[in-house]
This record gives C-alpha cells, structure tokens and sequence, in this order.
C-alpha cells in the first residue's frame, strides 16, 4: 500500500491557492512554480540542470510554499475568479517506443503478453474535479526523442528502454511510471522477430490501481511484412491490479481500432 | 398599354445611348469580376483532399483569368465587335504575339510542369541557386520565395524546371553535419565518446536514425571529422546552436584541441650560411644558393 500513498500524495486535485500564493513542486526532475497574482496564473520551470544532479529522481515530489528564483520566464494564464490547481498524473503527448532491453521474437500464429514501463508525465489543470483547463504537461524525467519508421512517413516519438516483462510483478513499481499491458499476436505465417515497440500513449487511459499506475491493455495484431500491423486498445481498467480507479482518459479519443504500423523489423539478412 | 410617343422617344433615347450603353458594361465588368473573385476565393478553399495548396492557388487563378476572358468577349459583344473577324485577327496577332512572348509561354508550361511534379508545394523551404526560402506563391509565370531575411525573391518557372532545386523540408528528418579537423595529438577514442555524449545530451537530436561519426581524412591542420546528427525538421536553430556550442564545451573540457590551420616556424639559432655564385662586382646580381652543409631554416 506504501505506493498508493505516495500516488496519493504526489497527485493533487483541488488545491486553493491565496492571492499572490507561490508554491513550488519537484515532481521527478520537472520543478516548477505556479503563482496566483491578481486572477491570473502565473507559471515558470526550473531551469535545466538545477533540479537534482542524479537523474532519474523517480520517487521525490515535493510542493512547498518557495520564492521564486531571479530571471525565471513565467507564462501568465488569465484565470479569472477561480483559484483552484490539479496537479495530476498524465501520459506522453506522443507515441513512445519502448526498445526491450533484448530482442523478441515470436512464432507463427502465437500470441504473447507483457507489460513494459511508461513515464509518467505531470499535467496541471486549472479548476478541480468538474470542469479543468489543461495549463501545461511536462515530463517527469528528461526524454529523448526517436524516429519510429521511414524517413519520409514515420513519425516523431519518445525513446524509452524498458524491459518487456511477462508478470507485472516484475516491473518496478514507482510513482512515476506507469505500467503498460502490451498483448502481442502474431497472425502471420512467419515470425515476427521486433526490436523496437510504439506504444501511442495518447489512445491510453491511465488508472490508478493498489500498487502502480497502469493503463488498459493495446492489443498489437501483425499479419505479415506486406500488411500493416493493426492496433486496438481495451477499453477496461487493467485486470492485473486491484480497484484501479480511472485518472485520465485517452489525450486523443481516436476510434477504437488504428491501422499503423507498429513494429520495426530486423532483417535477418543484416543480422541487425 | 397602349405606347404614347413620349414613351417611345425614351426607349429609342434609353437604347441609343452611349450612357446607358457604358453603364451596362460598367456592370457587366464589376458584377463579372466580383462574381468570378468569389468564385476564385471559394476554389482557392475547396475542401477536397488530395489537393495541395499550390493546386487551389492554380485553380483560383484559373478560374479568374478564364472569367476574365468570358467578361471581355462580353464587353466586346456588348460594343457590337465582331467576334469572328476578331478571332480570326486574333489568330494572325497570336502568332505574333507567341513569338514575342516564347519566354512567358516557356514558364507557364514549366509552371504546369511543376505543379504536375509536386517537388514542392506553398510553405515549403526550397533552395534554387544562391536563394534559399520558404515558398510564397506559385504563380503563372514564377514562384516567390520569401527569404529568412524577409525578401520576397521571384523566380522564373522556366529558371527552376531547368536548374537543381533542393527541397529542405519536404521530409519530417533531416541530418545536421558538422565537419571540423581535431590536432594529431587528440585520442580520437575520447573523441568518439565526447562526440556521442553530446548527441544524447541534447533532447532534439534524435536517438534514431543514429548519429553519423566518421574520421574522414588526414589534413593540413589535423584529422578531419565528420558528424552528423538526425533532428525534426523544425528544430533546425535549436539543434545547430546547441550541437556546436556543446562540442566546443566538451571539446574544452576533455581537453580536445579543434585544430585550425597554422605553421609553425622554427628558426635554427646558427646563421644560415649563404653562397653567392657570380660577380658581385661588376654590378651583376648573381644567383644566391645557401650551402647545402650549413643549418637549415625549418618550416
């Protein structure tokens, strides 16, 4: 239960602020302040390479009443009346491929189940649990960005290891990652032999569950080298923890079934 | 009703005259090029797919030069020209006028061509020759560029269909190349780290396709490198400030000397001795030829 309550107390819904209040929050390695001033918001990030030097800080979150630092860059947000802050858990604004720390393949018309590591990202809303304006969305530890597919027609998206995990058991459990259900069937008559995986975090609801955040499952259906693989998503809570309770629903509420191609292929002729 | 003779007189007066006749063609000409603006501006939005925005700006303009015909044909009409003895004039002045104006008919061709090709499209960053900017408009007879200086640059069609044009942002990847020589003395191993060390360090370099590192050659000045890193297109500023200037802080830190081109001169402490062959005497200047046994000048 000790994660349930780090969620818990990482992730704020509701918080009043004063006129002219300054807080501060360190979420992993994304710090930043949020100010109230005369019905407006105002917002400035730490700048790189002042937050911890021993990155990724996974388990710190911290909000706490700071002055702000000379020569930060706000961003102001008219507010109006309301006075109200969430900050909340969240998931990549772009695809993210998960690269398995070893290869996988699997054989002809198998299907296989794992479960991979997401970041978490911190998204603040104004307002509360009614009605809430997304003020911005940032990552919790530093991303690099990848190419997924062709030059000419693949698509940008964060690079993230993880290892594909048959149990969820297995994947550390920290309030900042989320845990992803990756269901893999292979209808074609050859192998499917993969090094790198997109998951399109944004097609994804996030649930907090008893010990990890988790999203529901993607289903990836590959029907050969000459077919474009075919992506679902389940739309229930993720059956492997208990009372999840839904955080955020899907970035982009895509209809169900995507046409993309999804997986990377080595060439066995190149050995790579 | 029965016409009385006044009425008749205005009629006769309202068909005969020329003012009456010039305020019917003012408005064939307004109504005419306002309706044919319209239609050319709701052309120029046509929502259908598959059509590039140089296709609806091709289209527009289509549409209002050929209404433009129509409202002249009609003004003609309207001045009682005859159309057939214009034609036929028309044929004999459009040889002439075709032969005079063989370089604007060579870009309206070339423009279809163009437009045909799809190398590039209105908001596109092309470089043709020594001008390199975004694509403005693609127009009958030329396509304009506005440059990052923010000059508009206009360029025949006929010029691009017929020299290299460099499309730069035609796809979402591109690779930055930096080419510099590190001294002799370097450990070209530590290189290779601090180099790909850079390359992770900074967020808009793309993990994938890889970054490039070849030591290319040996030069005047040192080892010629070659690295090249994969960034999205629109962070093109970002990525080349901050490769460079994070080369140069580890060049730095890691002791790394990017070498520039110098000579050294080391002169020997010990006069140089110098020969004179010939006379000197008799006011000749001979040739001077130092001896090959005494110290040599090293460069």
């Amino acid at each position: 239960m000790r994660q349930t309550k780090e969620i818990d107390e990482l992730w704020k819904s509701d918080l009043s602020f004063a006129e002219r209040e300054t807080r501060f929050w360190r979420i992993g390695s994304c710090g930043f302040w949020i100010a109230r001033r005369e019905e407006e918001w105002w917002i400035a990030f730490e700048p790189e390479g002042d937050g911890p030097s021993e990155p990724p800080v996974r388990a710190v979150a911290t909000a706490e009443a700071r002055e702000p630092e000379a020569g930060l860059v706000w961003e102001r947000f008219v507010a109006g009346k309301r006075s109200r802050i969430s900050v909340r858990p969240g998931l990549p604004d772009l695809p993210v491929v998960i690269r398995p720390r070893s290869p996988l393949v699997i054989l002809p018309g198998r299907n296989a189940r794992y479960y991979v590591s997401i970041p978490v990202w911190v998204s603040v809303f104004e307002g509360g649990e009614g009605h809430r304006e997304l003020l911005f969305r940032r990552p919790t530890e530093r991303q690099r960005k990848t190419w997924f597919g062709e030059s000419d027609n693949g698509e940008l998206c964060y690079s993230f290891s993880s290892a594909l995990e048959s149990s969820p058991d297995a994947l550390e459990a920290t309030p900042l990652t989320v845990a992803c259900p990756v269901a893999i069937r292979n209808e074609a008559d050859t192998a499917l032999n993969f090094q790198r995986l997109c998951v399109r975090a944004q097609y994804l609801s996030l649930y907090s569950g008893a010990r990890r955040l988790a999203t529901n499952e993607v289903i990836f259906h590959f029907r050969g080298l000459d077919q474009s693989s075919q992506v679902t998503f389940r739309d229930e809570p993720p059956d492997f923890e208990k009372n999840p309770r839904r955080l955020a629903g899907p970035q982009i509420s895509a209809a169900k079934s995507l046409i993309q191609k999804s997986f990377e292929y080595i060439k066995s002729l190149t050995q790579y | 009703m029965k016409a009385t003779p006044l009425t008749q007189d205005f009629s006769r007066f309202i068909a005969a005259s020329p003012a009456v006749e010039i305020l019917r063609i003012a408005i064939v000409v307004v109504v005419g090029l306002l309706l044919f603006r319209i239609l050319a501006s709701l052309v120029r939005r046509l929502p259908a797919r598959g059509l590039t925005d140089q296709s609806r700006l091709l289209l527009s303009r289509i549409v209002f030069y050929s209404g433009i015909v129509i409202i002249l044909v009609s003004v003609l009409d309207q001045l009682g020209v005859k159309l057939s003895a214009l034609f036929g004039a028309a044929g004999i002045v459009g040889v002439a006028v075709g032969i005079a104006s063989q370089t604007s008919l060579g870009n309206i061709i070339s423009g279809f061509f163009l437009v045909a090709e799809r190398t590039f499209q209105v908001g596109d960053v092309v470089t043709v020759g020594a001008k390199t900017g975004v694509v403005h408009s693609i127009d009958l007879l030329s396509i304009k560029l506005l440059t990052f200086d923010n000059l508009l640059v206009r360029i025949p069609n006929q010029f691009i269909i017929a020299n290299e044009l460099t499309n730069v942002t035609r796809y979402p990847v591109r690779r930055m190349d930096f080419s510099f020589p590190v001294s002799y003395s370097s450990d070209l191993k530590r290189v290779r780290e601090v180099l790909l060390d850079v390359a992770r360090s900074v967020p808009e370099v793309l993990e994938e396709p890889e970054p490039l590192l070849i030591f290319d050659s040996f030069g005047s000045s040192g080892i010629n490198i070659l690295f090249g890193v994969w960034f999205h297109r629109h962070s093109y500023v970002e990525v080349k400030n901050t490769v460079l200037s994070e080369i140069k802080a580890r060049f730095d830190a890691a002791g790394i000397e990017i070498a520039s081109f110098s000579s050294s001169i080391a002169l020997s402490p010990q006069p140089i001795a110098i020969q004179v062959v010939g006379g000197i005497d008799d006011g000749k200047v001979g040739n001077v030829v130092s001896n090959p046994d005494a110290p040599r000048a090293g460069v």
